[in-house]
């Protein structure tokens, strides 16, 4: 399994990638591989704001629909349309072509609350992840 | 032993029966109420679709009205499924109690153990879960949810027996399903757009084709009840659907199951949190 060094993680699998002022955000390649085939994305429109850890999104797979959480608290900067008519690009690629949407984050200091790629692998590791 | 509540709450209503289980789902996540298995069935026949499924694309309501099908959306995955001869189990939990693991995979692990325990007391010994994740690829593309067999679902000889659908949340999952009394694929051929069943048979199967003799669905309720308890390591109390539940469930029929926009799809996107706070 794949844990890119370059991204901070939080235990509700998502993963964060700082680019500026913006935080790219997606679902980790575990997420990806619990969820089975990703059937639909659904995300908040352009500039919802959004609270960290709070529900933003759901992802739909096969069997399940799941909540997704914010890693950090801003307003929604840019979504992937493209995941709209091919929602299984998140399964595919989920560090790159598969991310979900990108928040303009206003508090470095949340930063805090996240993983690096080793405590996210270390918590895997753990009973009850 | 973990202690688990047990709801037998009959039959009711489609949209009823989705809210009460929505309705549960809440108090079990907040800790209101105990981890509950509940079992149930439906008064009047009712086709209800996944949480993003296509409804005019799919579903031909014309066809429903004149059945007298009431067609209803779940805040769960998967495909469509006609509820009819059927004991539906719900599973509302805390994600990670032991034996359940943390993700989507090990809870339908689990439930799959509990229901293929209360089928072998029913005297059926060859059914078996769907081999783990990944399995077949895309069945989603179909409209009916007994279409295809995905993980930890139930099949015998190859023909699905029980569909399952999940919603995860919180920390805590919603898993619910339907045990087939009785086949109905000609039916679903008639009020699916996008289903097989029209041109082939869908391998799907009910217990009157599989037992000696039809069970009445108490005895199937009772016997899935007893499996569960066994399979999981759990005592179920009975127990009753609390009146907060009650009401609650009362305002999702109105606000959730009987609104055209939600059965239609055209939920705002806000629902589900960013705008409107936490759902």
């Amino acid at each position: 399994m794949l844990f890119p060094a370059d991204l901070k993680y939080t235990k509700e699998h998502a993963w964060v990638r700082v680019e500026g002022a913006e935080a790219v955000v997606g679902i980790t390649d575990h997420a990806q591989k619990q969820l089975g085939d990703i059937v639909f994305v659904e995300v908040p429109k352009l500039g919802a704001a959004l609270s960290q850890l709070k529900p933003f999104g759901v992802v739909e797979s096969v069997k399940s629909v799941s909540d997704l959480h914010a890693p950090l608290s801003g307003a929604v900067t840019r979504v992937n349309d493209a995941l709209e008519a091919a929602p299984e690009i998140v399964n595919k690629d989920p560090y790159g072509a598969g991310w979900i949407i990108a928040v303009g984050f206003k508090d470095p200091e949340e930063f805090k609350a996240l993983m690096s790629a080793g405590e996210y692998e270390a918590y895997l590791g753990e009973p009850g992840s | 032993m973990t202690a688990w509540r047990l709801l037998d709450s009959g039959p009711g209503p489609g949209a009823w029966n989705l809210a009460l289980d929505e309705a549960i789902f809440h108090s079990v996540r907040v800790g209101e109420n105990l981890p509950t298995l509940r079992l149930y069935r439906w008064s009047s026949r009712t086709l209800s679709i996944g949480y993003s499924q296509d409804r005019d694309r799919d579903v031909d309501r014309e066809a429903c009205r004149a059945l007298g099908i009431e067609v209803v959306r779940r805040v769960t995955g998967g495909r469509a499924v006609l509820h009819d001869a059927e004991v539906t189990y719900s599973v509302s939990a805390p994600a990670g109690l032991p034996g359940f693991g943390a993700g989507l995979d090990e809870a339908y692990r689990a439930v799959a153990a509990g229901l293929v325990a209360g089928l072998s007391l029913l005297g059926l010994r060859a059914a078996a879960p769907a081999p783990g994740p990944r399995q077949p690829s895309r069945p989603a593309r179909q409209a009916a949810c007994f279409a295809s067999t995905v993980r930890h679902e139930i099949a015998v000889g190859g023909r699905k027996l029980i569909g399952s659908a999940q919603r995860r949340e919180g920390g805590a999952f919603l898993q619910h399903g339907s045990i087939l009394l009785e086949s109905h694929e000609a039916l679903l051929g008639r009020v699916l757009r996008r289903c097989p069943a029209s041109k082939r048979p869908l391998r799907m199967t009910g217990l009157a084709d599989l037992l000696p003799v039809r069970p009445d669905p108490e005895t199937v309720a009772a016997a899935i009840a007893s499996g569960c308890a066994a399979a999981w390591g759990v005592r179920l109390l009975g127990g009753d659907v609390s009146p907060e539940e009650a009401r609650a469930a009362r305002g999702l029929v109105e606000s959730r199951y009987r609104s055209e926009e939600w059965n239609a799809g055209r939920r705002p996107l806000a629902d589900r949190g960013a705008e409107a706070g936490p759902g």
